[in-house]
């Protein structure tokens, strides 16, 4: 089996009208790995789902789930990938019983037990038509028969979102259930909910304008990344300063904030003993390694963002 | 890898999947299906009303025009185009599950229909319960050509239909694909018979309906490999994108223009030869 | 086996797993778990928590590289019958970088060396008294 269950190599969208989504986007999810995608709102993180899972026509580059393209996979193929979408709409006029029914003819893995537990876990009546079920209900039915299918891959967009802080955890606890439950089930999820992202993802993609800007590991990301405060006794930060790793920096009277890639020896040594200025180390939580990230500068040049290899 | 599954039910195959989809296409219009097929069957076998085999033309005339689109694109309408698309079975199946039971009906409405207008069959079956003597056996309608219209024409307007709305990103295009398909068909007729003319003689539907049959085959063919490649419309709302309604329209513009100026070109013709084909077939019968 | 209270604060630079781990052997070291206890499976851990299993799969995995657990083929993860030991220059790293962040967290507050040292008795004094605490915490 290959290694890699999720690939995506070089993939570009641009919209009738001219909005380009993803730019050369490259994805690789490792079989097993939970993989979390975070951007902010129109970065293109739903534009990529939809090309991974075959809803969508990549301009350019491949995207390939289980080693096929989910445009032309089999049944077979394609019944072991799961999605739930942001915006999906499930059939309003049925009842999740009914959808189970339906959906049970469609996989060969399909576990009716599972689906009923999950759903009366989350407080749904089968019985009731969907159109009756508040929005966030309704996610969860489509999450509940996404789990119920007992896929390899489960890929979700935003799932999260609209559900209240229980059922978030719910479905969290759901997340880890699932992956407990087999071998080598993968999880590629969209998320801007960072405190979930910490608990179970492995691996982390940061997107942005498109673009897959920081990548790789979450255990690494967070000890390779540094805030670190050079704060100098002269009043300003002289100009041109720059630390050894520096990926962004902002300047303010007489403190410079960096952000700073750690790798190998301490890049810092040389500075720590360097008169004339104080150095802080803090350590970044993801949502501060987003926010350092993605917070757009006035010098950000969008045509040439930088780029953080992954770990 | 997976634990195995713990209910035990017959095995899923790419058959039985596709049957699935398609009881699931029944169920869900069964209603507007039985209804409609009620409304023919009182109509024509049990009370007797509308012995004509147009009859059974309307009838599928109106399944086009009612049920044909909304079947075809419920999913936009709905705005579940990507949950349907998710779905293991793909999109091939599923437009050709959502096709069947249209087709089904216009052949059943138009063939069973047309057999009973053609040999008299409602009367002959009531005769098998009473005789009333109240009516007389009706005498089928002379012209022949009305039997395959009755399956043709629908033939060709469902299935100009159901590709336009299965095709579509816009939801109101959903609802009024059948416009486009009756003025195509409408066109195909004119155009059909206009050669019939040239070459028979006669509008004897000996190239008409080949050609209806064609038409319908050729666009339900092409409507199949296109929404092979069609990208989920979003739920949120008319997605972006040049919508075939439009498109189509431009089409049939020039197809109705195409018929007007041929109409206008052999009637010149005809008008003067009229008088001595009617001669011809007067002494000829 | 005594109820595991452990916190998983997801927004600390610290990975989870270390966190876990870290929760782990100071339970070890408290004397709440001792030796041949057995500890939560994983995919119990990993549900109580809403972490990761393979999470826990890496904090079981490298404290059981430390010695300070052992895995039992079949039957699950038990707390090491040989006190758990850390080799003295870890012991020695560890605590000065913990040391170091107390120092330098003291400095910036203007706390006196006897502040820092009063603050530090009592907490120890609190480990001892009340395993399942969080010295953390104010009491």
């Amino acid at each position: 089996m290959n290694d890699h269950v999720i690939e995506a190599s070089d993939l570009a969208k641009t919209f009738p009208g001219g909005r380009v989504a993803v730019h050369g986007l490259d994805l690789t999810v490792p079989t097993g790995a939970v993989y979390g995608l975070i951007g902010r709102n129109g970065a293109g993180k739903t534009t990529t789902l939809r090309m991974l899972l075959g809803l969508l026509r990549p301009n350019r580059g491949t995207a390939r789930i289980l080693g096929q393209d989910l445009w032309h996979a089999p049944r077979a193929v394609r019944q072991r990938v799961a999605y739930v979408s942001q915006e999906q709409q499930l059939p309003s006029h049925q009842c999740a019983a009914q959808l189970c029914l339906h959906l049970a003819k469609l996989h060969d893995r399909w576990d009716h037990r599972l689906a009923g537990k999950i759903l009366a876990r989350f407080g749904i009546p089968p019985e009731a038509p969907l159109w009756a079920l508040s929005g966030g209900d309704q996610r969860k039915v489509a999450v509940a028969l996404a789990f119920a299918s007992r896929p390899d891959v489960l890929v979700l967009d935003e799932p999260a979102a609209g559900l209240d802080p229980i059922a978030r955890r719910q479905l969290i606890e759901e997340m880890v259930e699932f992956l407990a439950d087999g071998d080598g089930r993968t999880v590629l999820f969209s998320t801007h909910i960072i405190a979930d992202l910490e608990r179970v993802a492995d691996q982390i993609g940061i997107m942005d304008r498109g673009r897959m800007v920081a990548g790789g590991s979450l255990e690494g990301l967070q000890s390779d990344m540094r805030r670190v405060q050079i704060i100098f006794d002269g009043g300003s930060v002289p100009a041109g300063f720059t630390v050894p790793g520096m990926v962004r920096s902002r300047a303010e009277g007489p403190v410079l904030t960096a952000l700073v890639r750690l790798s190998g020896e301490d890049p810092l040594a040389a500075l720590r003993n360097q008169p004339g200025l104080r150095i802080n180390e803090f350590p970044l939580g993801l949502e501060d390694l987003f926010i350092e990230l993605l917070d757009r500068q006035p010098a950000d040049d969008p045509a040439n963002p930088w780029w953080i290899s992954p770990a | 890898m997976n634990p195995p599954s713990p209910n035990p039910r017959p095995p899923v195959t790419d058959a039985s999947a596709w049957l699935a989809l398609l009881e699931n296409e029944w169920r869900r219009h069964r209603h507007a299906l039985t209804g409609l097929l009620l409304f023919w069957i009182i109509g024509f076998w049990i009370l007797l009303l509308l012995p004509h085999p147009a009859f059974h033309m309307v009838v599928g005339l109106l399944y086009c025009v009612l049920f044909a689109g909304p079947q075809a694109g419920a999913d936009v309408m709905d705005g579940t185009e990507e949950f349907s698309f998710s779905l293991p079975t793909g999109r091939g199946p599923l437009f050709l599950a959502r096709m069947t039971p249209g087709l089904a009906f216009i052949l059943i409405v138009g063939g069973l229909g047309g057999l009973g207008s053609a040999f008299d069959l409602p009367q002959k079956l009531w005769s098998l319960v009473f005789d009333s003597g109240l009516t007389e056996p009706f005498a089928p309608v002379r012209d022949r050509f009305w039997y395959p219209l009755a399956v043709c024409i629908p033939l060709a307007v469902y299935a100009i239909t159901f590709s336009l709305a299965a095709l579509t990103r816009t939801r109101g295009s959903v609802g009024l694909a059948w416009l486009p398909a009756a003025l195509a068909t409408g066109a195909i007729i004119g155009i059909a018979t206009i050669m019939e003319n040239l070459l028979w003689r006669n509008a004897n539907t000996l190239l008409l309906c080949p050609l209806l049959i064609a038409t319908a085959t050729v666009v339900l063919v092409i409507g199949h490999q296109l929404y092979l490649r069609k990208e989920a419309t979003k739920a949120g709302g008319q997605a972006a994108g040049s919508s075939i309604w439009g498109w189509s329209m431009v089409v049939i513009a020039i197809l109705i223009f195409v018929v007007v100026l041929s109409g206008f070109f052999f009637r010149a013709r005809f008008v003067k030869e009229a008088p001595a084909i009617r001669t011809q077939q007067i002494h000829g019968n | 086996m005594a109820p595991l209270h452990l916190q998983i604060d997801p927004h600390s630079g610290l990975p989870v797993y270390r966190q876990l781990m870290d929760q782990l052997r100071s339970y070890i070291a408290s004397g709440a778990l001792k030796a041949g206890d057995q500890l939560p499976s994983i995919r119990e851990l990993a549900k109580t928590l809403a972490v990761n299993p393979s999470t826990v799969v890496k904090a079981y995995g490298e404290l059981e590289h430390l010695g300070v657990i052992e895995s039992q083929q079949g039957r699950g993860a038990f707390v090491a019958e040989r006190a758990p030991r850390w080799p003295e220059s870890h012991r020695r790293d560890r605590l000065a970088a913990l040391a170091g962040q107390l120092a330098l967290e003291a400095a910036q507050m203007g706390a006196s060396e006897d502040e820092i040292l009063d603050a530090l008795r009592t907490a120890i004094d609190r480990l001892a008294r009340s395993p399942h605490s969080n010295p953390s915490q104010p009491e």
